[in-house]
């Protein structure tokens, strides 16, 4: 999933100064699991605004609203109402779906309300570490299920930095070297070939920004001439 | 075809070899480092200029390194893939060429966030076995992407570093058989200190005959006084040589690590399994004509 981390109060607040209406939006997906900006935290968010604003004697209209998914078009228009009834929307989404609810709705300023991190897992309760570049050329199938292109500082390709120490990363001490844990992987699926063979430097072609993927049906759909 | 380098034809010779390591200054005058220059001139075969050492940006080493070739001494430019792209990797291999800089020490690089410039972006868009590919294709007169340079090809001689007690060793092993096969002419140690700890790994490479050069530390008391192990990469001290430097106190401390050094050296001549010496003397080059 997509981790994200809410803004500070402070940040957040200052950017809505302007407006005495405002919705804040969350999202029912990634950023509620990571507990971030899912229906909780936007209920939380948005007293916490009220009370800041009230004690500052500031008359503010602050109204709640939770999509599905901030990222789907159809979601989107679930909020129609609520948008346009307020002068500017603080968006609780990661990234993407902040810029897709800005897009919908362009009469509106959207504003975020946390930052996005990276794609990870929820290690434990309260616990979420990133497992995945999105690099577009997963190479998880000769390093034991382990990215060193995540895993490593450095993002190295051929095996562990100098700065390993006692099989941990020269970067954090409390993290292991992620090439030696791919060893440690490999070498217990008697694999140790795959980390043999010198690997070219990355592809960075399949990371060109924006990145864009179409699915087949759609061409079919749209294109017609494609194949 | 470049006339191979000075140190490219020591390392045919049957002499003990030395080199030192020196930093380029934090700024654009070079006489700041003239009686380092000086001091090494006639001690060495080749001096490693390093390259942005420990992540804190100082002058690219290949305007100190030109310097010394003016000077009459052999430079070994250090080349990390933390700061550039192949783009700029290459263009400036070629650069070097160019001016006569012919060897090259392959590197990955301290991270980013142990320097000057912790929000820096890390590159490594090349780790140091990739650039060990750039610097061999560029040798047979093509770039990363195959195609020809233009002119006569470059002729570097190429070093890389191998971290030999490093623990667990098996994954550094692997990566130094990688490097070897992807043609290296000469490697360098992390700083060794005791040589009984390089056992294991002489036991396991004996089939790679490349020239590897001891590296020879000489550490400040602050460094010994501070350390722990990883607060400062690629440093490792075995427990009992930090308990010996440590039990000399800070008075006798420098005297004494001199006296380590010398006598460290003449154990790694002696030893037979490496091919030289590489001194790490810290700003302390200036002093070089106490070990050598």
């Amino acid at each position: 999933m997509i981790v994200a981390q809410r803004k500070p109060f402070e940040e957040i607040k200052k950017s809505l100064a302007p407006y005495e209406n405002i919705v804040v939006a969350g999202c029912g997906t990634c950023v509620a699991v990571c507990l971030a900006g899912g229906k909780k935290e936007v209920g939380l968010l948005a007293s916490q605004l009220r009370m800041s604003f009230g004690l500052d004697k500031k008359n503010v209209k602050v109204s709640e609203v939770t999509l599905e998914r901030q990222c789907d078009r159809e979601f989107l228009e679930t909020v129609k109402n609520e948008v346009e009834q307020a002068e500017a929307v603080l968006s609780m989404a990661c990234g993407a779906g902040i810029q897709f609810l800005a897009e919908a709705y362009p009469q509106r300023p959207v504003y975020p309300g946390v930052n996005t991190t990276f794609i990870g897992v929820a290690e434990a309760a309260g616990l979420w570490t990133e497992r995945c570049r999105a690099c577009g050329e997963c190479l998880l199938a000769e390093t034991g299920g382990i990215c060193p292109r995540t895993i490593c500082s450095k993002g190295l390709n051929n095996g562990p930095c100098g700065g390993m120490m006692e099989g941990k990363c020269e970067v954090d001490p409390e993290r292991s070297c992620a090439w030696v844990l791919i060893y440690d992987r490999l070498s217990q699926e008697d694999r140790l070939a795959a980390m043999e063979a010198v690997r070219q430097p990355t592809d960075y072609t399949r990371q060109t920004q924006p990145g864009k993927v179409t699915h087949a049906a759609y061409l079919r759909r749209y294109h017609a001439d494609s194949k | 075809m470049p006339t191979p380098s000075e140190f490219r034809q020591a390392l045919a010779s049957k002499e003990f070899i030395l080199t030192a390591e020196l930093d380029p200054p934090k700024g654009a005058d070079l006489s700041v480092v003239q009686e380092k220059i000086s001091a090494l001139k006639g001690k060495v075969q080749g001096v490693v200029v390093s390259d942005n050492h420990s992540a804190r940006m100082r002058m690219a080493p290949l305007g100190l390194c030109r310097a010394l070739l003016d000077q009459g001494l052999e430079p070994i430019l250090t080349l990390t893939g933390r700061d550039r792209n192949r783009l700029a990797l290459q263009s400036d291999l070629l650069a070097a060429a160019s001016l006569g800089i012919q060897n090259v020490l392959a590197v990955t690089g301290d991270h980013t966030s142990w320097g000057d410039h912790p929000q820096a972006k890390p590159v490594y868009d090349l780790d140091s076995l990739q650039l060990l590919g750039a610097l061999n294709a560029l040798n047979l007169g093509q770039d990363l992407s195959g195609n020809p340079l233009e002119g006569a090809a470059p002729l570097f001689t190429v070093g890389a570093v191998v971290p030999l007690t490093a623990n667990p060793l098996q994954p550094v092993i692997m990566k130094f058989r990688k490097k070897a096969a992807q043609g290296v002419d000469f490697f360098m140690s992390h700083p060794l200190f005791d040589l009984n700890n390089a056992g294991p790994f002489f036991e396991q490479t004996r089939e790679i005959k490349t020239p590897l050069l001891a590296t020879v530390c000489l550490l400040k008391w602050e460094q010994v006084a501070g350390y722990l192990p990883g607060n400062i990469p690629g440093l490792f001290l075995p427990e009992g040589m930090l308990e010996q430097f440590k039990s000399w106190g800070e008075g006798a401390y420098e005297s004494k690590a001199w006296e380590f050094a010398r006598k460290l050296i003449e154990a790694i001549k002696k030893d037979g399994r490496f091919r030289g010496v590489h001194l790490m003397l810290q700003g302390e080059e200036i002093r070089v004509g106490e070990l050598v």
